[in-house]
């Protein structure tokens, strides 16, 4: 028996026209009542919030949030500064391990164990881990939650490839902590917007954390100070660890 | 990076690679109905996770690893006694049955040769593709290669040879 063999026996696995049609349906109507929650709506009220906010705290205050000299500066609470210099943000890395590996989605409860402050874990909030066979630790996670993808890794590992290429004027270090952060502005894709990218590294109880949050340009005050108030809530409550979820 | 997908981006991948799914679910699941949920499942976390494809071949590998931990999931949370091939009508060939009978054998192979003998003889990939793809060692890859082919030619009797 040829290849050509095993080749056809696939070739005859096929759904019949209305299995097609229903699948093809289901899967749009998804796609459409997914959709009916645009992006742009999870942003207009926070966004419109923290602009009355920003605006008020610009008058009676010290901002929280300032851009100048190509660098954002981020007060993100607890008297710390975080300041993002301009980089090169990763893409979803792509790594090779030298042992087996298995994945799986982490649970909602697992991903309060990594991020507590994150509340009410949502429909589009998920995340996946990488663990090793042999032991069933946790090697590597990706996800998103509330918007702001991260990438975890056990220290020693890289979560990301990211790139600062600016040079912050302090080293940013909150609670302690040491932290990168970048951001990238992208030129206009076809419907005119420039994409921001904000990103910010740092390791904490032996896990390599790797933030991003993207969006207009026109946002990025608001982008910076959501990514700088998750990544000081992460250090401050100290609990995110991948040691903690196993592989079951 | 994080805008849903149009419409139009989201039915493009789905008629590009519905075909793939399915074949992938239906090797693990043996039946259409459970198939189709796990096909209609594989697309819907596109949907929600958006995920960030470098071209169409890592595109392909996220679906079929996303519907291989579907299907693995379905068949650990239920039993279920599955129909046999024999009612389907795809499975029966007009030359006696020979690719029935492979495919038969193909879906009997253990769970975990199942992605990788798709990718390998269907797809055309080879061992290096199929670990990047799967993230899985490149011996790891080889190893469930040859074990499927020897469980095949057990199965298939002595003529299974490959070409």
């Amino acid at each position: 028996m040829k290849d050509e063999t095993i080749r056809e026996s696939w070739d005859r696995i096929r759904p019949d026209e209305a299995a097609d049609a229903r699948m093809h349906g289901a899967v749009m109507e998804y796609q459409h009542s997914h959709r009916g929650r645009p992006a742009v709506w999870k942003w207009a009220v926070p966004a419109l919030c923290l602009l009355l906010a920003a605006a008020i705290l610009l008058f009676t205050s010290t901002p929280r949030v300032q851009f100048k000299e190509n660098r954002y500066t981020v007060k993100p609470g607890g008297g710390n500064t975080l300041e993002y210099v301009t980089g090169e943000p990763a893409g979803s890395a792509k790594f090779a391990y030298d042992y087996e590996v298995n994945d799986r989605e982490l649970t909602a409860e697992e991903m309060h164990t990594l991020f507590p402050s994150s509340g009410q874990i949502s429909e589009g909030d998920y995340f996946g881990g990488v663990f090793k066979a042999e032991t069933g630790e946790m090697v590597r996670a990706e996800g998103r939650i509330d918007g702001i993808m991260f990438f975890l890794a056990q220290a020693g590992l890289a979560p990301s490839d990211c790139i600062i290429t600016g040079t912050p004027e302090r080293e940013n270090v909150i609670g302690g902590v040491p932290v990168k952060a970048g951001y990238a502005i992208f030129a206009a894709n076809s419907k005119g917007v420039r994409n921001a990218v904000f990103f910010a590294e740092f390791e904490i109880n032996r896990t390599a954390v790797y933030a991003v949050l993207s969006g207009d340009e026109k946002d990025s005050l608001q982008l910076c100070q959501k990514l700088s108030e998750a990544v000081y809530e992460i250090i401050r409550r100290n609990t995110t660890d991948i040691s903690t979820i196993k592989y079951e | 990076m994080l805008s849903p997908r149009s419409d139009n981006e989201v039915e493009a991948i789905y008629l590009r690679q519905r075909m793939t799914v399915y074949r992938v679910c239906f090797a693990y699941l043996k039946n259409p109905a459970d198939t189709e949920d796990a096909v209609q499942e594989t697309f819907f976390r596109l949907i929600r996770k958006v995920p960030a494809f470098a071209s169409e071949e890592h595109e392909k590998a996220w679906l079929i690893r996303t519907a291989a931990n579907i299907c693995k999931d379905e068949l650990k949370r239920r039993y279920r006694t599955h129909e046999s091939l024999d009612v389907h009508p795809e499975l029966q060939s007009e030359d006696g049955s020979r690719t029935s009978d492979v495919f038969r054998a193909v879906t009997e192979l253990p769970d975990k040769y199942k992605a990788v003998i798709y990718l390998y003889y269907y797809e055309g990939y080879d061992s290096a593709e199929i670990a990047r793809m799967l993230r899985k060692p490149k011996s790891t890859v080889r190893n469930y290669l040859h074990e499927a082919r020897k469980l095949l030619k057990e199965r298939l009797g002595e003529d299974f040879y490959e070409g």
